[in-house]
């Protein structure tokens, strides 16, 4: 029996055509004669235990039949029950499977399944690497995902919430109506980064108040925190005095002002000298440093106190201004 | 045990179980809809990635029966070693999945595309997919 060489194959060699042969290596199909094909299929059989359940192939060309069962059969081959095939993969052998840009190939609906896969980081690397990447890892529908997975209970709020889970204060930038997701993304990132405290952040929050160990007994039996009740409270105005919260045994009464204090002298491109270059200080007291905390909160302290900031509530912040409404 | 005859696009035929067949809900859909007199004809998947595919809900199938003595590790293996391909297979393998409507393999698939991306920074990705173009070219 001659083989019969494939006529539509076009220069491509279908992948399941290609054969191992142990004599003779790779070879197509149909310029394999019938029993080297037998030989392959039985060094197939014994490589894959998967493929019992495949039964036959038939050949859809009337050449690879051919070639693969004679003449004189029909175009339906029947392989033998126990010869499932094994078929060799050649990368790039199929026709469609040259690599190209994953945007043009799996196409904008299954990327972007894989994108929701991505964490933050990498799905903002993603954005820079073209543009038709870019229209689709900053698409709102990536960051909602990315961003809440778990909602909060917070109106307004739910945009960010696996972001913003937990953290006290959210920039009211960040939720603005009609802005980009990914951008409420990077603005929530980069606030709560920013150590140089402004008269806003000053009155738009609530503050605790409590004392340091350092401080004399006197003073530390005032502090309710002590005893294990709720602190303190202090609100800064914007009219730049400041109150405390009803109850306050330590607050005297007298007028208290309070004034932000940048420190021209010595920025740097060191974090931790810009922190410490902006400063708080109430009355004629020890200066309080600015630092934030973990969960995006404010803190000012001195060698005396600590004051932190309380968690925006439901309105908003929790300042003067927002109790009063 | 009911046979479903799958024709893939080099006109290859596979003849799997309906149980397993039934595991891609396109299939499963156009079964309910053609019965099973004719093969179904899949024009989007090539023979290798359709027997891949098999492959696959085959082993999981057979992972999930009782008295199955395949660990989690065994088939965290199987699914590594599943998606240890080239770009392009994982790419078709992505793409048939997709079509064939099989949850598993895509999630699996998407997984792994992902993973290549993760911690890349963007030039690595960008080259990662357009070098075996050009390569190619």
């Amino acid at each position: 029996m001659e083989s019969v060489e494939s006529k539509d194959d076009g220069g491509y060699a279908s992948p399941t055509s290609v054969l191992y042969h142990p004599r003779i290596g790779r070879q197509t199909i149909c310029k394999l004669h019938s029993r080297d094909f037998s030989d392959c299929l039985r060094y197939h059989t014994a490589q894959h235990p998967f493929w019992d359940d495949i039964k036959s192939v038939y050949r859809r060309s009337s050449a690879h039949s051919m070639a693969i069962a004679g003449p004189s059969s029909s175009s339906k081959f029947q392989l033998p029950e126990a010869l499932p095939p094994r078929i060799i993969f050649q990368a790039g052998s199929t026709r469609r499977a040259t690599v190209e840009d994953p945007f043009k190939l799996l196409g904008p609906d299954i990327l972007q399944l894989v994108m929701v896969r991505l964490d933050a980081l990498s799905l903002a690397r993603c954005g820079v690497t073209s543009k038709d990447w870019k229209t689709l890892a900053h698409s709102d529908a990536l960051w909602v995902s990315k961003i809440a997975s778990s909602y909060s209970a917070r109106d307004r709020r739910e945009i960010c919430a696996s972001l913003w889970q937990g953290k006290r204060h959210i920039p009211a930038a960040a939720l603005l109506p009609g802005l980009s997701k990914v951008a409420a993304y990077g603005i929530s990132m980069k606030d709560s980064k920013r150590c140089s405290i402004t008269l806003e952040d000053l009155c738009q929050h609530g503050w605790e108040y409590r004392f340091k160990d350092t401080v004399p007994q006197y003073w530390l039996e005032l502090d309710p925190s002590r005893r294990g009740e709720a602190p303190m409270q202090r609100f800064f105005h914007s009219d730049g005095s400041q109150t405390a919260g009803p109850g306050d045994a330590v607050w005297g009464g007298h007028e208290s002002t309070f004034s932000i204090i940048q420190d021209e002298g010595d920025h740097d491109q060191d974090h931790d000298s810009i922190a410490r270059s902006n400063f708080v200080r109430i009355n004629h007291w020890p200066r309080m440093g600015v630092s934030r905390t973990a969960d995006w909160g404010w803190e000012l302290n001195n060698e005396i106190c600590v004051y932190t900031s309380l968690p925006d509530s439901s309105q908003g912040g929790t300042g003067p201004e927002y109790i009063r409404l | 045990m009911v046979k479903v005859t799958l024709k893939s696009a080099e006109g290859d035929v596979f003849e799997v179980d309906e149980e397993l067949a039934l595991e891609s809900l396109m299939v499963k859909n156009m079964i309910e809809d053609v019965g099973l007199d004719s093969a179904i004809s899949l024009p989007n998947v090539s023979s290798t990635i359709l027997a891949k595919v098999i492959e696959y809900i085959k082993f999981h199938m057979d992972a999930q029966k009782d008295g199955s003595k395949k660990t989690s590790e065994e088939i965290k293996a199987f699914d590594d070693d599943f998606v240890n391909v080239g770009i392009p297979t994982l790419f078709e393998m992505v793409l048939a999945s997709n079509y064939l409507n099989v949850k598993s393999l895509l999630s699996l698939t998407c997984n792994t595309v992902a993973n290549m991306i993760k911690t890349k920074p963007p030039a690595e990705v960008k080259e990662m997919f357009t070098s075996a173009k050009q390569a190619k070219a």
